[in-house]
């Protein structure tokens, strides 16, 4: 029975808590030990507050006795990046220096899962200060990729993504910054949704730039990802799941976005576009534009708000930082102040700009998530440090220029590469245009199985 | 760009000696991503830009 709960997936669990079929302490009982046990094991677990989740569990399952109208996600376990604040708890962004901080408030998105009727087990495993796409956490250590504990997991939502791949919560809260949820959901077999920019409030939540983070849901299936979204968004993004994209044209831009495409990778992107073509998609080459500004402007950003925040511990507490992290945030010190409202003021028009070219009279993009295959850790911890930057450039080489854009994205899992890591394609749309992305994912996750798939390190063989 | 420069801006601008110390690694890129965005903004940034026209131009086309 605690290997049939740990398979489902969100919705399947929410729906079977509320027709009674389990209950909120046994599915709530289930994830606190697999998250103690694998999830430590993986190094995905940051805390777990057994306690307060088993008292709430009770709780939901006597409501549900009454026969009371339940919320969308009445008893339903879940677990977060640990950079979601709870008023009175630790929140330590994986980073040496907050260890010991306490919560003065709770995110937004926080009471919106409690009033949804969610379980909160406990913070998982992240990237320092969430500024790296592998999950590089010094302090912390690494977080493990389930498909093969050698390679990173993605970051930084990395403990996020370890999870809901070794199938410990269904569903997790990250955030994504450059590519931050949607890094991990490629490299662990996820659909990571990377909202429109300003759609899911960011209070309550470490800031690593106001301009550019986003909060948004790591789950298995599109669907998962929509029943989360219309929570901490406040909408209805589950009722737009037809499985259909008949009316749907997709827009695979060239150039750029193929430049550093691993050729297993480019197989498996084929693959995919088939598949929603055989569903009835439109499938169209476009162009992208000139992409080395794009990511000029959005290193600006980034860099220049990230060493606002961090110039006071960069002063008092630097050997707290590791290196790697460091020399991300350093660059904001030098870029004059013109630069900075320079990256702001432009933003409108380049990404108008850029959905004329990539998208066209499209309805979405399709992209790589990650062009090369999933490194191992030693491949971006160790040698050469410009062999280190190199790789870790390639892995946002088609995530990071989406945040300065401000558009909604997702990523959606396609196949395996040759070392039997995961490989994943990239959604990206017209703001607000969430519904639709997860619409073609859905669809596309209707013709394949990869979202069944289930890492050997989840132990439920 | 004089990597001396930026070891001022990190020391006496900003009050970070240990970033000063470490300049060299981030010199070029702090000088070519400065040059990228300094002419496409000579090129393209009309006059009356805000740093605020991308919140407004998102909010215009927001279609619930």
């Amino acid at each position: 029975m605690p290997n049939t709960i740990a398979q489902l997936d969100l919705c399947a669990l929410a729906d079977a808590i509320a027709a009674g079929d389990i209950t909120s302490v046994a599915t709530s009982t289930v994830a606190l030990e697999r998250l103690d046990t694998v999830g430590r094991k993986l190094n995905a677990v940051v805390r777990l507050d057994p306690d307060r989740a088993l008292q709430a569990a009770e709780a939901a399952d006597k409501l549900r006795a009454t026969g009371a109208a339940l919320p969308p996600l009445h008893g339903v376990p879940l677990a977060h990046k640990d950079m979601f604040c709870r008023e009175g708890d630790p929140s330590a962004g994986g980073s040496k220096i907050r260890a010991g901080f306490r919560a003065e408030v709770t995110a937004t998105v926080i009471e919106r899962l409690d009033a949804a009727g969610a379980l909160d087990l406990g913070r998982l495993q992240l990237a320092e200060f969430a500024m790296s796409p592998t999950g590089y956490n010094e302090y912390n250590s690494h977080a493990l990729n389930p498909w093969n504990p050698a390679h990173v997991p993605g970051g930084s939502s990395s403990g996020s993504g370890v999870a809901v791949a070794a199938r410990l919560v269904a569903g997790s809260l990250g955030t994504d910054t450059g590519g931050s949820l949607r890094h991990p959901g490629a490299m662990c077999g996820l659909v990571g949704l990377k909202p429109t920019w300003g759609l899911v409030p960011t209070d309550g939540v470490m800031p690593l730039v106001a301009s550019l983070d986003c909060t948004g849901p790591l789950t298995r299936t599109a669907r998962d990802a929509a029943r989360l979204l219309s929570v901490i968004a406040g909408g209805d993004y589950e009722s737009a799941l037809t499985g259909s994209v008949k009316d749907l044209t997709v827009a695979v831009p060239s150039g750029y976005y193929r430049e550093l495409l691993d050729p297993v990778i480019a197989i498996r992107l084929e693959n995919a576009l088939a598949a929603l073509r055989n569903l009835g998609a439109i499938t169209v080459e476009t162009a992208p534009p000139v992409m080395a500004i794009v990511n000029a402007l959005m290193h600006v950003l980034m860099s220049v708000e990230a060493a606002t925040i961090h110039r006071r511990w960069l002063i008092e507490r630097p050997q707290d930082y590791a290196d790697q992290i460091r020399a991300r945030i350093e660059p904001g010190l030098f870029y004059p102040a013109t630069r900075y409202i320079e990256a702001l003021s432009l933003r409108a028009q380049i990404t108008q700009q850029w959905i004329a070219a990539c998208i066209g009279s499209a309805d979405l993009a399709l992209l790589p998530a990650i062009s090369i295959p999933v490194p191992t850790i030693a491949a971006t911890t160790e040698g050469d440090p410009a062999d280190v930057a190199r790789v870790i450039g390639q892995l946002t080489h088609c995530t990071r220029g989406i945040n300065y854009l401000g558009l909604p994205a997702a990523s959606v899992p396609c196949g395996f590469d040759a070392a039997g890591l995961r490989v994943g394609f990239q959604l990206v749309g017209r703001p607000y245009s969430e519904a639709t992305i997860l619409r073609a994912a859905d669809a596309y996750q209707g013709t394949t199985d990869w979202r069944q798939r289930v890492p050997t390190a989840a132990e439920l063989n | 760009m004089s990597e001396d420069l930026l070891r001022r801006f990190a020391a006496k601008l900003n009050g970070v000696p240990g970033t000063a110390d470490r300049v060299a690694r981030v010199a070029a890129l702090v000088e070519d991503t400065n040059s990228r965005v300094a002419a496409e903004a000579l090129r393209v940034l009309p006059v009356d830009s805000s740093p605020y026209g991308f919140q407004h131009w998102l909010a215009a086309t927001d279609k619930p």
